[in-house]
């Protein structure tokens, strides 16, 4: 009867380690990157994950892309109009040196940026990972507005502490990438 | 007596491996740690941490608008590091300890022993140190004092809505008027407090801390359309090194403290917009990526 219980252990740990791990339901806070893009590993038992997988790009002047503004589902859950009576949207930038798991330093800043792509105007120091994030600059009712700077959400990435729940700027759950 | 010594340099050197180099080797941890806590102000995050912006209904209402300054001056909080006499007594015990508990934990017996012969020394290395880094009550007053006279003479309050209507004009496009008279909203600044946070050690670091509560009010009848707390978190020092040279990396700290809060409440308070919880934050991501 022992041998059976543990025979089914071993069949149910095999099952459930063979099985294609699903793939995780990414929030953010702003808008999405597309390029260098997010990704997110799920657990599986032998190659172990659960985690975000940062990108490690090759020039240290990279290009980022990200989406651009309004998105259809923001117009979707836009019940009062607002968003259709927006213009002049534009996109700002910002990039800080990470140490120690925080964006410490700021290094790079850009301000209404005509579209949602960016090629870095200066060379970012190599051997290093950075943080960035964007937002969207739009006119409404003549009055100057932006998005939230963009930041992950959930899954919260490891290293961060769970009492920053706060909006903090500058904030440790911005996208990152390093550079070679 | 010689005799004696050498015997117990024997001692040492036999649960040390015989080596000088050994012998560093076992020990170096503690050497490290010292190090650690003596030498190094790791650099932390400044950051400021803000709430959700007003709705827009009361967006909505704001018009040209004054700044004032609530009147009540911001309460004031250094934590006191240990006193003399007690981190002669803390420095004495933690010093005493750590050999062994460095050396005996990877396993070793020896290291163990090792430590409990080196207590002695690092116990009253620990305790000196306690008496030479440990702050008594005049010292202590003094550097408040100190402190305190740079909060006044900065007048951070004014100078902190001077920055806000600066950073206001520069990123936004909401108007400014000088009087309340004819202002359609009044945005009131009130310091709440200002901080030099950290553990009650002999010389611990300190994070400075300044929280600054913001209403928007309607003039006419002072009723409070918006009210708000933001927190700024900044460089790490101790208490000594805050004060040195008239409180100079106090005032430095003030000065990035006021540019970071006045830059963050002109855009929370007239530019960011919230979006709505819509679909489009979230995304299954597919596991490999595509390319």
């Amino acid at each position: 009867m022992a041998t059976q219980k543990i025979i089914l252990l071993g069949l149910l740990i095999g099952l459930t380690a063979c099985q294609t791990p699903h793939p995780p339901n990414v929030k953010v806070i702003g808008l999405w990157p597309d390029d260098p893009p997010l990704m997110y590993k799920p657990f599986d038992l032998w190659s172990g994950g659960n985690c975000y997988i940062w990108p490690v790009l090759d020039s240290p002047q990279p290009t980022l892309r990200w989406e651009p503004f309004p998105r259809p589902g923001d117009i979707a859950v836009d019940t009062c109009h607002v968003l259709a009576q927006i213009t002049r949207v534009s996109y700002d930038l910002r990039i800080w040196r990470n140490i120690d798991g925080y964006p410490v330093e700021l290094v790079y800043t850009r301000d209404a940026l005509p579209s949602t792509v960016h090629r870095i105007e200066r060379s970012l120091q190599t051997g290093q990972a950075y943080f960035w994030s964007i937002r969207a600059r739009f006119a409404l009712a003549d009055q100057t507005r932006v998005t939230e700077w963009s930041r992950i959400e959930l899954p919260r990435p490891l290293g961060v502490p769970a009492s920053s729940n706060a909006n903090i700027y500058p904030d440790a759950r911005s996208y990152r990438f390093s550079i070679r | 007596m010689v005799e004696k010594t050498l015997t117990v340099n024997d001692r040492v050197a036999k649960f040390a491996g015989a080596h000088p180099v050994r012998l560093f080797s076992k020990i170096w941890p503690i050497f490290l740690g010292l190090w650690v806590i003596g030498c190094v102000n790791p650099r932390v995050p400044t950051y400021v941490t803000f709430p959700e912006p007003p709705p827009e209904e009361v967006r909505a209402q704001i018009g040209p608008i004054a700044l004032t300054t609530a009147a009540t001056p911001a309460t004031t909080e250094f934590t006191r590091p240990m006193g003399k006499g007690r981190s002669v007594g803390h420095g004495g015990w933690v010093g005493f300890w750590t050999p062994p508990a460095v050396l005996a934990s990877g396993g070793d017996g020896r290291g163990l022993i090792l430590g409990l012969f080196l207590s002695p020394v690092a116990g009253t290395a620990g305790a000196i140190y306690g008496a030479v880094a440990g702050m008594n009550a005049v010292e202590y007053e003094q550097i408040q004092t100190t402190l305190c006279a740079v909060l006044q003479t900065t007048d951070w309050t004014s100078q902190l809505q001077v920055a806000i209507a600066d950073s206001i004009r520069q990123l936004t496009s909401q108007p400014i008027v000088s009087s309340t008279n004819v202002a359609q909203t009044t945005l009131e600044l009130t310091p709440l407090l200002i901080r030099l946070q950290g553990a009650f050690e002999i010389e611990p670091p300190l994070t400075f801390v300044g929280t600054v509560r913001l209403r928007l009010l309607c003039p006419m009848d002072q009723s409070e359309l918006f009210v708000t707390e933001f927190d700024y978190t900044g460089s790490q020092y101790t208490l000594r090194q805050w004060a040195e040279h008239d409180g100079e990396l106090f005032r430095k700290e003030l000065a990035t403290a006021r540019s970071y809060l006045s830059d963050q409440i002109a855009e929370r308070v007239f530019l960011t917009y919230s979006l709505p919880e819509s679909p489009a934050q979230q995304r299954v991501l597919p596991w490999p990526p595509k390319k």
